[in-house]
């Protein structure tokens, strides 16, 4: 049985391939969340974020289609919204600046999804 | 680079030095000893001149006065006594002569023996120095061959890159003359932003014992810059005084190129390994949950990631190339049936142009699709009807934006519709992946419906214009 421990959270996600997003949404869905997305592009994920009121956090994809997603983060970060980075990298590739950023590595499991997600909002 | 010092020709031409210092110094002294014989011989023969002179003005007076003979006889005799002591005197004066001409020409055959004896060792210090300057000549052609055939750019420079010198090569390749490049003229054909590295770099190559970094250097005949590793070596004295610099600049540019690619390609992998799990991941939840037998699982499950593995294959072995829609699109319906077979051409069209290239990170998506679509044709579709044909239609299309669009017409015929409120049959996991997936990964147009008799998806999506396409890719690209 789902855990539920993300009810009612939103989350934005932001990931290129479609079957992952898929996939994520489900799981978020599964663990009581409302997903904001998910959406494939810096643009679309820029223009969520300006448009949203409450975002209670964010699971960035790295590479969007050849576009690092570390813009969006920036946004993310000036407007104090918690985030995580899903990702098929090793550690080296993300900047120092969010070294402190809490990262998932694919295939993400909908409960490691949960357990990394829930401790960061900010309640 | 060899100092001078350790040099075996330099000690050989010391050793000549000194030995020409010793023959001097013999031939000094010799002539020396020539010089005082000399003096004491033009001694000698101005004493006797002058004993010949007094000689013959004592013969005059008795000549000049022969008349007196009787009166003055007691005088002649004290002349006389006179007369004969000047000629003893004179003798003895001529003896001395004699003797020191024959000292004098002792010596001077002495000397006429060194003066032969030096011109020969000179002849043969002569012969060995020129030996030796051939050696050198040689030496010295064979190391300015080494230094302008070699592919780096070779120079010499005092402290803190105050350049003497340049080899061609920097010349050639930078159009720096070697005025232009001395001193901190070669400073001129690095990079702007190189240019402090380069000057720090020499700020404390003395006391790193070398010099060396890597900076872009202007390739002057082609008008951009490339990176250069740039090393030098101080020359030292046996007590370790710097006398020069010799560096060389050493073309990396390709090495850091690979080794950036290959960062880029490593990293790359890293994500499209992890991307295929998560897929598969995806791909395998979603099967279950359209599951309603382990049976039908097993069956789906294999037939997709069997499709998956057609996608990957096709990627892993296009090397640079992108992928053409006619290549993936042959590939998933020939897993499906025989394109060869007379059955399959009388049911099957396709028609298009060959080698339209399709964004990398689609072809995994497209490909379960176009897998999607191809099973449920043959299941319940065209391809299963005996009547039904499949025609498959696609061009390349310029947009009034100045893109290039791939339109495809997926259109199945003579196929019964079931009722337009029966549950999607196949799961409708290919209509989802049409109408979804495309659109959300790059923005693709799709449609997807049904006519009268059989299933008809359109798909618009941009061609990617990039350096990976090539014009000879239509060409290029099998059937």
């Amino acid at each position: 049985m789902p855990e539920h421990r993300l009810e009612g959270r939103r989350i934005l996600v932001v990931e290129d391939e479609y079957l992952i997003a898929d996939d994520l949404r489900d799981a978020l869905v599964d663990a009581g969340a409302e997903v904001l997305g998910p959406v494939s592009n810096v643009k679309d994920a820029a223009a969520m974020i300006a448009s949203e009121v409450q975002i209670d956090c964010a699971l960035l994809d790295i590479n969007l289609n050849g576009a690092m997603v570390f813009d969006v983060a920036d946004t993310l970060v000036a407007r104090e919204i918690p985030f995580v980075f899903g990702t098929g990298y090793d550690q080296w590739a993300i900047p120092d600046r969010f070294a402190q950023v809490p990262r998932l590595e694919k295939p993400i499991k909908g409960r490691q999804l949960t357990s990394v997600l829930a401790p960061i909002i900010v309640v | 680079m060899t100092a001078p010092a350790d040099d075996p020709s330099h000690d050989e031409a010391a050793r000549l030095l000194d030995e020409n210092e010793q023959l001097k110094t013999e031939l000094e002294s010799v002539l020396d000893e020539n010089a005082r014989l000399i003096e004491d011989r033009d001694r000698l023969l101005r004493r006797v001149a002058a004993l010949a002179r007094e000689l013959q003005s004592s013969n005059s007076l008795q000549i000049t006065r022969p008349g007196d003979r009787t009166g003055e006889h007691a005088d002649a005799i004290p002349a006389a006594t006179k007369l004969s002591e000047s000629e003893e005197e004179l003798r003895v004066a001529l003896e001395e002569l004699q003797v020191l001409t024959e000292e004098l020409e002792v010596a001077n055959t002495g000397l006429q023996r060194a003066n032969e004896e030096l011109e020969e060792r000179v002849r043969a210090r002569t012969r060995e120095l020129n030996g030796i300057n051939a050696d050198l000549r040689r030496s010295e052609l064979r190391m300015s061959t080494l230094v302008e055939g070699i592919p780096q750019l070779v120079w010499r420079s005092g402290d803190r890159g105050d350049w003497t010198w340049c080899s061609r090569q920097w010349s050639d390749y930078t159009s720096q003359t070697m005025d232009e490049a001395r001193h901190l003229g070669w400073l001129g054909a690095f990079h702007p932003e190189d240019r402090a590295v380069a000057l720090d770099a020499w700020d404390n190559a003395e006391s790193h014992g070398g010099l060396s970094f890597e900076a872009r250097v202007l390739d002057a005949a082609h008008g951009r810059y490339r990176y250069f590793q740039t090393r030098a070596m101080p020359v030292r004295t046996p007590e370790g005084v710097v006398l020069e610099w010799l560096g060389t600049c050493t073309d990396v540019d390709d090495i850091l190129r690979l080794r950036h690619q290959q960062n880029v390609l490593v990293d790359e992998l890293q994500h499209r390994t992890r991307n295929l799990m998560a897929v598969v991941h995806a791909v395998t939840i979603r099967t279950i949950k359209g599951s309603r037998t382990l049976e039908d699982f097993r069956r789906c499950i294999d037939d997709r990631m069997s499709a998956l593995s057609r996608a990957q294959s096709l990627l892993s072995r296009r090397g640079s190339q992108r992928i053409a829609f006619d290549t993936l699109l042959r590939a998933e319906l020939s897993a499906h049936v025989d394109l060869d077979s007379g059955d399959s051409r009388s049911k099957i069209s396709l028609s298009g142009p060959e080698g339209i290239p399709l964004q990398t990170s689609l072809v995994q998506t497209f490909a379960l699709a176009l897998h999607e679509l191809a099973t449920n044709a043959v299941k319940y579709g065209a391809l299963s009807a005996p009547s039904g044909v499949l025609s498959v239609e696609w061009q390349l299309v310029h947009t009034a934006e100045g893109t290039e669009c791939l339109h495809v017409d997926w259109h199945e015929s003579g196929v019964d519709i079931p009722e337009p409120d029966a549950a999607p049959r196949g799961g409708g996991y290919g209509r989802e992946l049409i109408e979804r997936a495309l659109p959300y990964q790059l923005g693709a147009k799709t449609s997807y419906g049904f006519t009268s008799d059989g299933v008809r998806c359109t798909i618009e999506m941009e061609v990617p214009v990039d350096d990976i396409r090539l014009e000879t890719d239509y060409a290029r690209t099998p059937a």
